[in-house]
């Protein structure tokens, strides 16, 4: 099931300084080919739900991809309908929060921003 | 719809009432012999009631851990923990006991949530490997009570109890039936259940009794657990209450991460900010409490029954109930709301129990 706005499909897009986060971590983890984040939802957290992000270049069947700055983002089916709309940011800085996702879905959202309800 | 009957209905006998859709027996002997036996002896009661899941799957812990206040994520084979499903707001969904059983883990449920806590990880089910299956209805469960249960079970279970490891599980033999026995006390009180098939329960049920366990109901069960402090989901634990409420503190992690509702139980932990706590309650003679009675204190309601306890204890009825901080502290006395009459008196604080502490 695609989900889309103006005839556009909506995915979960990637930030600049997000995608250049990843590359680095991607090379860490001994990845330069193909570099993906596989972005997904979890049941917990304090609002019920919460991110779970990792380095990968294995697809699935099922994953809506979105490349964008170098980077492949990979969302499995049955979290895609949370993420829809989703831009994964970075919080650079010494107070920064690291992975930061800005999803439309959300109507709450912890204190620490890695959990939300919809 | 019909009442739901446990494997040991014919057996066990007694004068049957309906409690959580069951057909229970309420007495099998008299109420005053049963409480009697429980406070000096040994005692069993058909505990099957109460909801039984058993959750296949590579990451069922990983998920009750992340749902849940306690931490769960690394309970090995024969161990086991209570914990709270809590809802986002930090308000009770259940307490169940997670035990790791080797092949499968168990949830024991209140009675009747059973389709409750299914329908709570079915909904935070996302990409997990998890099969959750209601086996209520498939075993028996006894509860083994009293002071004497503990030195009955070493002599009789042929298990040692210092391997039996809190809230966790033993395979053991009575009368040559195979059994498992998990530890699960009733607030300070020892006790154990007692897992056995279907068919071999009316049997172990019968050599029990004639080893010289007391049979009990739902009525001395009930006025075990009102004594005990010990909340029960719709009475003292649901929606409108939070774990901390409710005394359970034990059964929370603060240490442990994230769980769903840990940053409002956090928050009213660190800043004190629980406004009501469960006490046990001692009438006076002149009052006739009802559950949901109010509790008042210089005309105000500060309070509210919640459960009382089928046998008098020394002529006084004693009760469960919510009271304000301010005035939860033993020796308090509450008037009661018309058109109850009489008072009160705060004689326990549950706070300190639970699961765990």
């Amino acid at each position: 099931m695609a989900i889309t706005q103006d005839g556009v499909e909506l995915g979960v897009t990637i930030s600049e300084l997000a995608a250049e986060k990843i590359k680095y971590f991607a090379i860490k983890e001994g990845l330069d080919d193909g570099v993906g984040v596989r972005v997904a939802v979890k049941g917990g957290g304090c609002s019920g739900l919460t991110y779970d992000l990792s380095i990968t270049n294995e697809e699935l069947d099922s994953d809506k991809i979105v490349e964008q700055h170098g980077v492949k983002v990979m969302v499995d089916k049955k979290s895609y309908i949370y993420l829809v709309g989703t831009e994964l940011e970075f919080s650079d800085g010494l107070n920064g929060k690291g992975f930061v996702f800005v999803n439309p879905n959300a109507k709450k959202t912890c204190g620490c921003g890695t959990s939300f309800s919809v | 719809m019909a009442l739901q009957r446990t494997a040991l209905h014919e057996t066990a006998g007694g004068n049957m009432q309906e409690r959580f859709g069951w057909e229970l027996p309420a007495t099998i002997t008299t109420l005053s012999s049963e409480y009697s036996a429980a406070t000096t002896g040994t005692v069993v009661h058909d505990l099957s009631y109460a909801g039984r899941l058993h959750a296949t799957g590579a990451d069922v812990l990983d998920l009750l851990n992340r749902l849940s206040t306690n931490k769960v994520d690394e309970l090995e084979s024969g161990q086991g923990a209570p914990t709270i499903l809590t809802s986002d707001s930090g308000r009770i969904i259940d307490l169940i006991q997670v035990v790791n059983m080797g092949d499968h883990i168990l949830l024991i449920t209140s009675p009747g949530t059973q389709q409750t806590t299914i329908d709570w990880l079915d909904k935070y089910t996302i990409m997990e490997d998890l099969e959750v299956d209601d086996h209520t209805t498939t075993t028996v469960m006894l509860k083994l009570l009293g002071p004497g249960s503990s030195q009955w079970l070493e002599q009789n279970a042929g298990i040692g109890l210092t391997d039996l490891l809190p809230y966790g599980m033993l395979p053991a033999q009575i009368a040559k039936i195979s059994v498992q026995v998990i530890d699960k006390p009733l607030g300070r009180k020892p006790g154990f259940a007692i897992l056995v098939s279907n068919a071999d329960a009316p049997a172990l049920w019968t050599d029990m009794v004639e080893m010289g366990v007391t049979p009990i109901g739902t009525d001395a069960y009930e006025t075990l657990r009102v004594e005990s402090a010990v909340p029960a989901y719709g009475t003292e634990m649901g929606e409108s209450y939070n774990p901390l409420e409710a005394g359970l503190i034990g059964s929370i992690d603060f240490a442990k991460g994230c769980y769903i509702g840990q940053e409002v139980i956090a928050r009213l932990d660190t800043y004190q900010k629980v406004q009501k706590h469960l006490v046990t309650l001692r009438f006076s003679e002149a009052s006739a409490p009802t559950p949901g009675l109010g509790l008042m204190s210089d005309g105000r309601v500060v309070g509210r029954v919640t459960s009382l306890g089928p046998i008098p204890k020394n002529g006084y009825v004693n009760g469960l109930g919510y009271v304000r901080k301010a005035l939860a502290l033993e020796g308090t006395r509450l008037e009661m709301e018309s058109p109850g009459e009489g008072s009160a008196e705060i004689t326990g604080f549950s706070q300190l129990f639970g699961p765990g502490v």
